[in-house]
């Protein structure tokens, strides 16, 4: 590559004299962080680093390693030192997939703003030209972001809500809008003290309903324009790219909040949903889990808004059931209903509901398997796909390669099998005889039903597969039956002992009676 | 993150459950609230409850397990609500009174089947999720699992599903002949079988693949019945169109209302399209009652309008109106011809075919125009102004128009009637509108070469005699002729417009000039006669003017002088052109003392110098060949002048010896002291007004239109030779053909026959060795 890659790695400051433009974006992340303590985009953060990895990820056209640090919610359109968002960076290098896979994760790329007009221009390739013209449009709400859209859905929906603003609009019409406490309590000061009342669920608006309900709505993305007005500054609202930032941010605030009002207890359900329907976060429902060994339970307020998020309690609570058809079931009638995360630790319910409230998380890696199978049962692919990523790139195993591959199994993702079967071949030496292997073979040939001589193991095939990256066979050389590079020629010592290994399996698949 | 001890340990977490899941247990839990929500019981149901054990199960690898009870717990109830139909479908079969009911009873039982197959599928969405994939080997999703059961449990193809479309088709029925129907229960029902699929590997749903057929065709027969009714009744051909086109707009409309235009119903309607229009209309449009104009006469537009949309629906490109209206059209059109062609012969059994004429030109050419312009209204008003129609009518017309021998005669003589008297008081837009379908008229004429010949003896004598109302209007209607047929056509029409206003210029000349010469030189005793030329390019001119006019009039010595005053004038300013006088056109004014007063007297040329004669011969009489001697006039012409002023009552100016009605040859004239009249200024009238052609003139006319068709004929194969050098005997008919269709349609033995002729002189060549090739010969 011709380009010249600018060292992401110096991360001392620039020595610019006019203040560029990171720092302003910085220092706009700082006067957040007056209201946050978590920093975005900041050196020395774990974020800034994030953003650094994703930015080298989308220099060498590593999708895989630039899905992980989107997944783990680095903001796309953040910009490094040189002013190069990740999206340039993956087209001037002219990675078509990366370029593909950012637009689609919330990447702009607009062709009225300088950002925009760079990445066109310094398009590799016509084809990205192509693909980021397609995708020059700015969108009301960022439908590539699930949980803004999420956001939009809830407020245009009127789910949960449980407070209403009347007031009469410039037109002399009597309105209302209905909106969720928390959500407005999370987002400035102001509103906290608007909705502070537990009991009022309906609040007059006298003066400015026009710009009160503009600004209501620009809080849930429904609309995107700037409409500045007195009630804008009040509301402590900003009309730019990064107001989505914000918002989240506001929400981890808040959900710190929430976390310290968990109870751990032996308490009759009464009392609890007592206790919990009381606090000032105005939860609507509690999530818990319960210790197998002591029987107590850790109960979490929550909010079926956010909840709902996930397609099992969105069926739970019956909001995607079609007009009609009347799914009510005793969660959905209770007013405060309590729900348990079955077999499910309180370390690894705060990763799900940190992850709920504030579209990321951290995974520990050796609470991985969990959160990956708790992920799957609740249909929340974003986190199981997250947990997943945590498994694939643990730089020392998170489990036995037994286990892992089980649970690839059982949650389908085809990476982690991918995965196994490339540590196995990369020590098939140690697996060749182990106990273990065989049986794990014997697992995969029986997950297809009914099987037939000829069908294929994909656990022994994806060895085979790592196996020849291993030896750094050429897909070419394989003979198409037996997969061996042909010997009559003269092959290299590294082609000798792949075909050795790929004997040695055969060896075994013979042992097992199973052909392959 | 912190670790609290007993955790230290990585576990895999999910594993160990699966030994100690009992299906037994788990199924026993997930059946009963299986049959609580079909028993409506739902809401004491815990959600999490029932997905966990469904989970559970899943993850414990007993999913083909569950997905089976699952399908025999839900076919188990289907078969329990196919059994409760029993008192409709087996025991009352064939009493259709109950079919309100059972089809209320199964849209009720289908909804809550949705219903619990949507709720089944939310608890059970892991099973759903992981067990059935999105391939054909896999087992169908639980909402599909659903709709198979109930089509293989309840509906299934004996008796059930018979008495349904039974009962469907017979509510239907009785919809369509007005009684009151549950029409949304039946739009369910029918939805219902719209939604199951046929099979898991045939996509196309049960209404489609079994019910559909059955439908159309006992809707079908319905209707072919009805319509033979009502051919068996009164065969009006009007009441048909109206009636079938109701039926087929309920069919519409119930076709829309049940949501079905795709699948069931839209084979139905084209199919009735096509039993009651396309096979049926030709045959009612061939009875009596079905002349498009009488409906039109009889304002019948509606019925029209709706005539039009069924022809549309049941005829591609509306062949049955253009056929329709060609027919009729032709044949009305047919009836004109041999009407004007009966009343002809009728005036010429009367002796008075002239005079006559005219009139029945005029009658005819407006009848032509009447029936045009109600067949403009009728397409404007309901045939949606149709442009192929237009051009369909259009064709007949053109075919009936030339069918008449005289038709280009015809219609220069009502232009000439209309342009001397009938657009007299009319207002500019109402002229405009005439003219227009004048010229409308004019393009249905094939022979545009004949009427040009009529048309320019027609224009000419109006020019010369002043006897054009208006002639802006003339200019018109050469306008509109110009925008039809091209600036070829009407380039004499306008030479002859150049000619009269380049002579009054001349006139104002030459009386100028005049006038000089006689302040100089002439005694002012002389008498002045003034003189006003017309002066007419010969070639702009129709010859006929001329015809007769080869002998050289005697004027009086004062007339003659002007004359020559007017020739020596012309030769001075335009040197090299010949002057000829027609003697026969024009007219005189003269002033005569009678006993009584004086009379101005308007008389044609020729009559001037006959009664000069008499000027100064008092009493006497003068005999006829001594005027044929003075005047030059041929006995002829003669007689027919004489006629006029001697015979006529109004305008008898002298006495004829004998007295009689015709003038002979050994007569004597007197000239007439005692004549009275009203008027101080008299008219004496040519005896050569326009009017009709006699059958002479008609064939003399002929005769010539052919010799100068032969020359146009010869004129195009030369230029159409000259651009292409060699070109084959079919090409070059054609070409020639097309050349002249603006004018007329050549006949093609006359081309042959110009072919043989420019051969003979050497234009074309032969080709050596093959004789159907021509070269042209430069």
């Amino acid at each position: 590559m011709g380009l010249s890659c600018n060292p992401i790695a110096s991360l001392s400051p620039s020595p610019m004299s006019v203040e560029p433009k990171y720092k302003i974006i910085q220092r706009f992340d700082e006067e957040e962080d007056k209201l946050a303590t978590t920093a975005v985009a900041r050196q020395g953060s774990p974020d800034f680093e994030g953003f650094a990895e994703l930015c080298d990820a989308a220099r060498s056209g590593d999708l895989e390693r630039v899905e992980k640090a989107v997944a783990f919610g680095v903001n796309v359109n953040q910009i490094d030192e040189f002013d190069y968002s990740p999206l340039i960076l993956a087209s001037l290098c002219g990675h078509y997939e990366v370029v593909e896979y950012l637009l689609n994760n919330g990447a702009k790329c607009d062709r009225d703003t300088f950002q925009g007009e760079r990445c066109l221009y310094g398009a590799l390739t016509d084809s990205i030209r192509q693909l980021l013209l397609k995708f020059d449009i700015s969108k009301a709400v960022d439908a590539t972001q699930p949980f803004l859209a999420h956001l939009a859905k809830v407020f245009s929906r009127k789910l949960f809500t449980d407070v209403v603003f009347k007031g009469v609009s410039d037109s002399g019409e009597t309105v209302e809008i209905k909106a969720h406490k928390f959500f407005l309590a999370a987002q400035s000061p102001y509103l906290t003290q608007v909705v502070a009342s537990k009991t009022k669920s309906v609040i007059p608006i006298i003066a400015n309903f026009d710009d009160f309900e503009y600004c209501i709505r620009y809080l849930y993305f429904v609309e995107s324009d700037a409409k500045e007005s007195k009630i804008s500054h009040k509301l402590d609202i900003t009309f730019d790219d990064f107001y989505s930032v914000a918002v989240k941010t506001k929400l981890a605030v808040y959900f710190e909040k929430l976390l310290d009002q968990k109870i751990t207890t032996f308490e009759p359900e009464e009392d609890v949903i007592d206790k919990l329907s009381d606090l000032d976060t105005f939860p609507d429902a509690a999530i818990y889990t319960r210790d197998e060994e002591t029987g107590s339970r850790t109960y979490y307020p929550v909010h079926k808004m956010l909840l709902s998020r996930v397609e099992y309690f969105s069926l739970m609570f019956g909001t995607d059931s079609f007009q009609g058809i009347d799914t009510m079931y005793a969660e959905a009638t209770s007013s405060f209903p309590l729900l348990e995360l079955d077999q499910t630790t309180p370390e690894v319910a705060e990763i799900f509901l940190q992850w709920l409230y504030t579209d990321k998380c951290e995974i520990p890696r050796d609470l991985a398997l969990d959160v990956l199978f708790l992920a799957d049962s609740l249909f929340a692919d974003k986190l199981k796909s997250l947990a997943a990523i945590v498994i694939s790139q643990a730089e020392t195993p998170v489990a036995s390669m037994a286990d892992i591959l089980r649970a690839a199994w059982a949650t389908r993702i085809e990476r982690l099998e991918h995965y196994v079967a490339q540590h196995i071949s990369n020590d098939l030496d140690e697996w060749i005889d182990k106990e273990e292997f065989l049986e794990l073979v014997e697992e995969s040939a029986g997950r297809v039903t009914a099987r037939q001589e000829t069908d294929t193991i994909e656990l022994v095939d994806d060895v085979r597969y790592y196996l020849g990256k291993k030896w750094g066979v050429f897909e070419e050389d394989q003979d198409e039956k037996t997969g061996r590079v042909d010997e009559e020629f003269r092959i290299s010592q590294y082609e000798r002992r792949y075909n050795e290994d790929l004997d040695r399996i055969d060896d075994m698949l013979d042992k097992l009676k199973l052909g392959a | 993150m912190k670790m609290t001890t007993q955790r230290g340990k990585i576990k895999a977490p999910r594993a160990k459950t699966s030994s100690s899941v009992s299906f037994d247990k788990s199924w026993e839990i997930l059946a009963s609230a299986m049959t609580k929500i079909q028993d409506h019981e739902s809401s004491p149901l815990s959600f999490e409850l029932l997905y966990r054990t469904s989970y559970q199960l899943v993850i414990s690898k007993m999913s083909a397990q569950l997905y089976d009870a699952v399908k025999c717990h839900i076919s188990a109830h289907l078969d329990k609500v196919q059994a409760g139909f029993d008192p409709y479908v087996v025991v009352a079969r064939d009493d259709l009174s109950l079919a309100p009911k059972f089809l209320e009873g199964l849209n009720k039982q289908w909804s809550d089947h949705q219903t619990c197959t949507k709720m089944i599928g939310d608890v059970m969405m892991y099973l759903d999720r992981v067990y059935c994939l999105d391939n054909t080997s896999s087992p169908p999703k639980l909402a599909d699992l659903g709709l198979h059961l109930f089509r293989d449990h309840v509906v299934g193809t004996g008796p059930f599903a018979e008495y349904l479309y039974k009962v469907l088709i017979n509510e239907i029925q009785r919809e369509r002949e007005g009684e009151m129907v549950d029409r949304i229960v039946i739009k369910n029902v029918l939805s219902m079988l719209d939604l199951l699929p046929q099979s898991k590997s045939n996509k196309e749903s049960v209404l489609v693949h079994c019910f559909s057929d059955q439908l159309v065709a006992a809707t079908t027969n319905f209707y072919s019945q009805a319509a033979r009714d009502l051919l068996d009744g009164n065969k009006d051909p009007v009441v048909y169109v109206t009636k079938v086109s109701g039926w087929l707009e309920d069919e519409e409309k119930r076709s829309k209302y049940y949501a079905l235009e795709s699948q069931a119903y839209s084979p139905l309607v084209s199919d009735l399209t096509v039993k009651l229009v396309s096979t049926k209309l030709p045959e009612v449009m061939a009875l009596p009652g079905s002349e498009i104009r009488k409906w039109y006469q009889a304002k019948k537009f509606d019925e029209l309008k709706t005539l039009y949309r069924l022809i549309s629906k049941g005829f591609p490109q509306r062949s049955l109106l253009h056929h329709l209206l060609k027919e009729q059209i032709v044949s009305e059109g047919q009836n004109l011809n041999s009407a004007s062609n009966s009343a002809v012969e009728a005036a010429r059994k009367e002796k008075k075919p002239s005079a006559q004429q005219t009139a029945l030109a005029h009658k005819w050419v407006t009848d032509v125009l009447t029936m045009r312009d109600e067949f403009a209204e009728i397409t404007a008003k309901c045939f949606d102004n149709d442009v192929e129609v237009v051009k369909s009518i259009d064709e007949a017309f053109v075919e009936f128009v030339n069918k008449h021998a005289r038709v280009a005669e015809y219609l220069s003589l009502y232009i000439d009637n209309l342009m001397k008297k009938a657009l007299k008081g009319k207002s500019d837009e109402e002229v405009a509108a005439i003219l227009d379908s004048t010229v409308a008229c004019f393009n249905f004429i094939t022979d545009k070469d004949r009427f040009e010949n009529y048309y320019k003896a027609h224009l000419g004598k109006r020019l010369l005699n002043s006897k054009s109302l208006s002639d802006d209007a003339e200019r018109q209607l050469i306008s509109r002729f110009k925008m039809a047929a091209g600036g070829a056509f009407t380039s004499k029409f306008e030479g002859m417009f150049k000619d009269i206003a380049t002579s009054a210029d001349e006139m104002e000349f030459f009386r100028k000039s005049r006038a000089s010469i006689t302040a100089d030189s002439e005694p002012s005793s002389a008498k002045k006669v003034e003189l006003t030329v017309a002066l007419l390019s010969g070639t702009y001119w129709p010859t006929s003017i001329a015809q007769g006019a080869n002998y050289t009039l005697i004027h009086c010595a004062d007339a003659e002088n002007a004359k020559e005053q007017f020739e020596q004038y012309y030769s001075k300013a335009h040197s090299g052109r010949k002057l000829e006088w027609v003697p026969n056109l024009g007219n005189a004014d003269i002033r005569i003392k009678f006993k009584k007063k004086f009379h101005d007297v308007n008389v044609p040329n020729p009559v001037m110098p006959i009664l000069m004669l008499f000027q100064d011969v008092g009493d006497q009489s003068i005999s006829f060949h001594r005027i044929q001697m003075e005047t030059g006039i041929p006995i002829p012409d003669l007689k027919r002048h004489l006629q006029s002023v001697s015979v006529a009552p109004k305008t008898r100016l002298l006495k004829k010896v004998p007295m009689s009605k015709d003038v002979n040859e050994t007569d004597e004239f007197f000239f007439n002291e005692n004549f009275e009249a009203p008027m101080t200024k008299i008219r004496v009238l040519a005896i050569n007004a326009t009017r009709a052609e006699t059958d002479v003139e008609r064939d003399a006319t002929m005769v010539q239109i052919d010799k100068s068709r032969q020359n146009e004929i010869d004129a195009a194969i030369v230029r159409v030779m000259k651009s292409r050098k060699t070109l084959n005997h079919n090409n070059l008919v054609g070409e020639v053909t097309k050349q002249l269709a603006s004018r007329f349609k050549p006949p093609i033995p006359t081309i042959k026959h110009c072919i043989e002729s420019l051969l003979e002189r050497e234009y074309l060549r032969r080709d050596d060795n093959d004789t159907t090739l021509f070269h042209y010969e430069a």
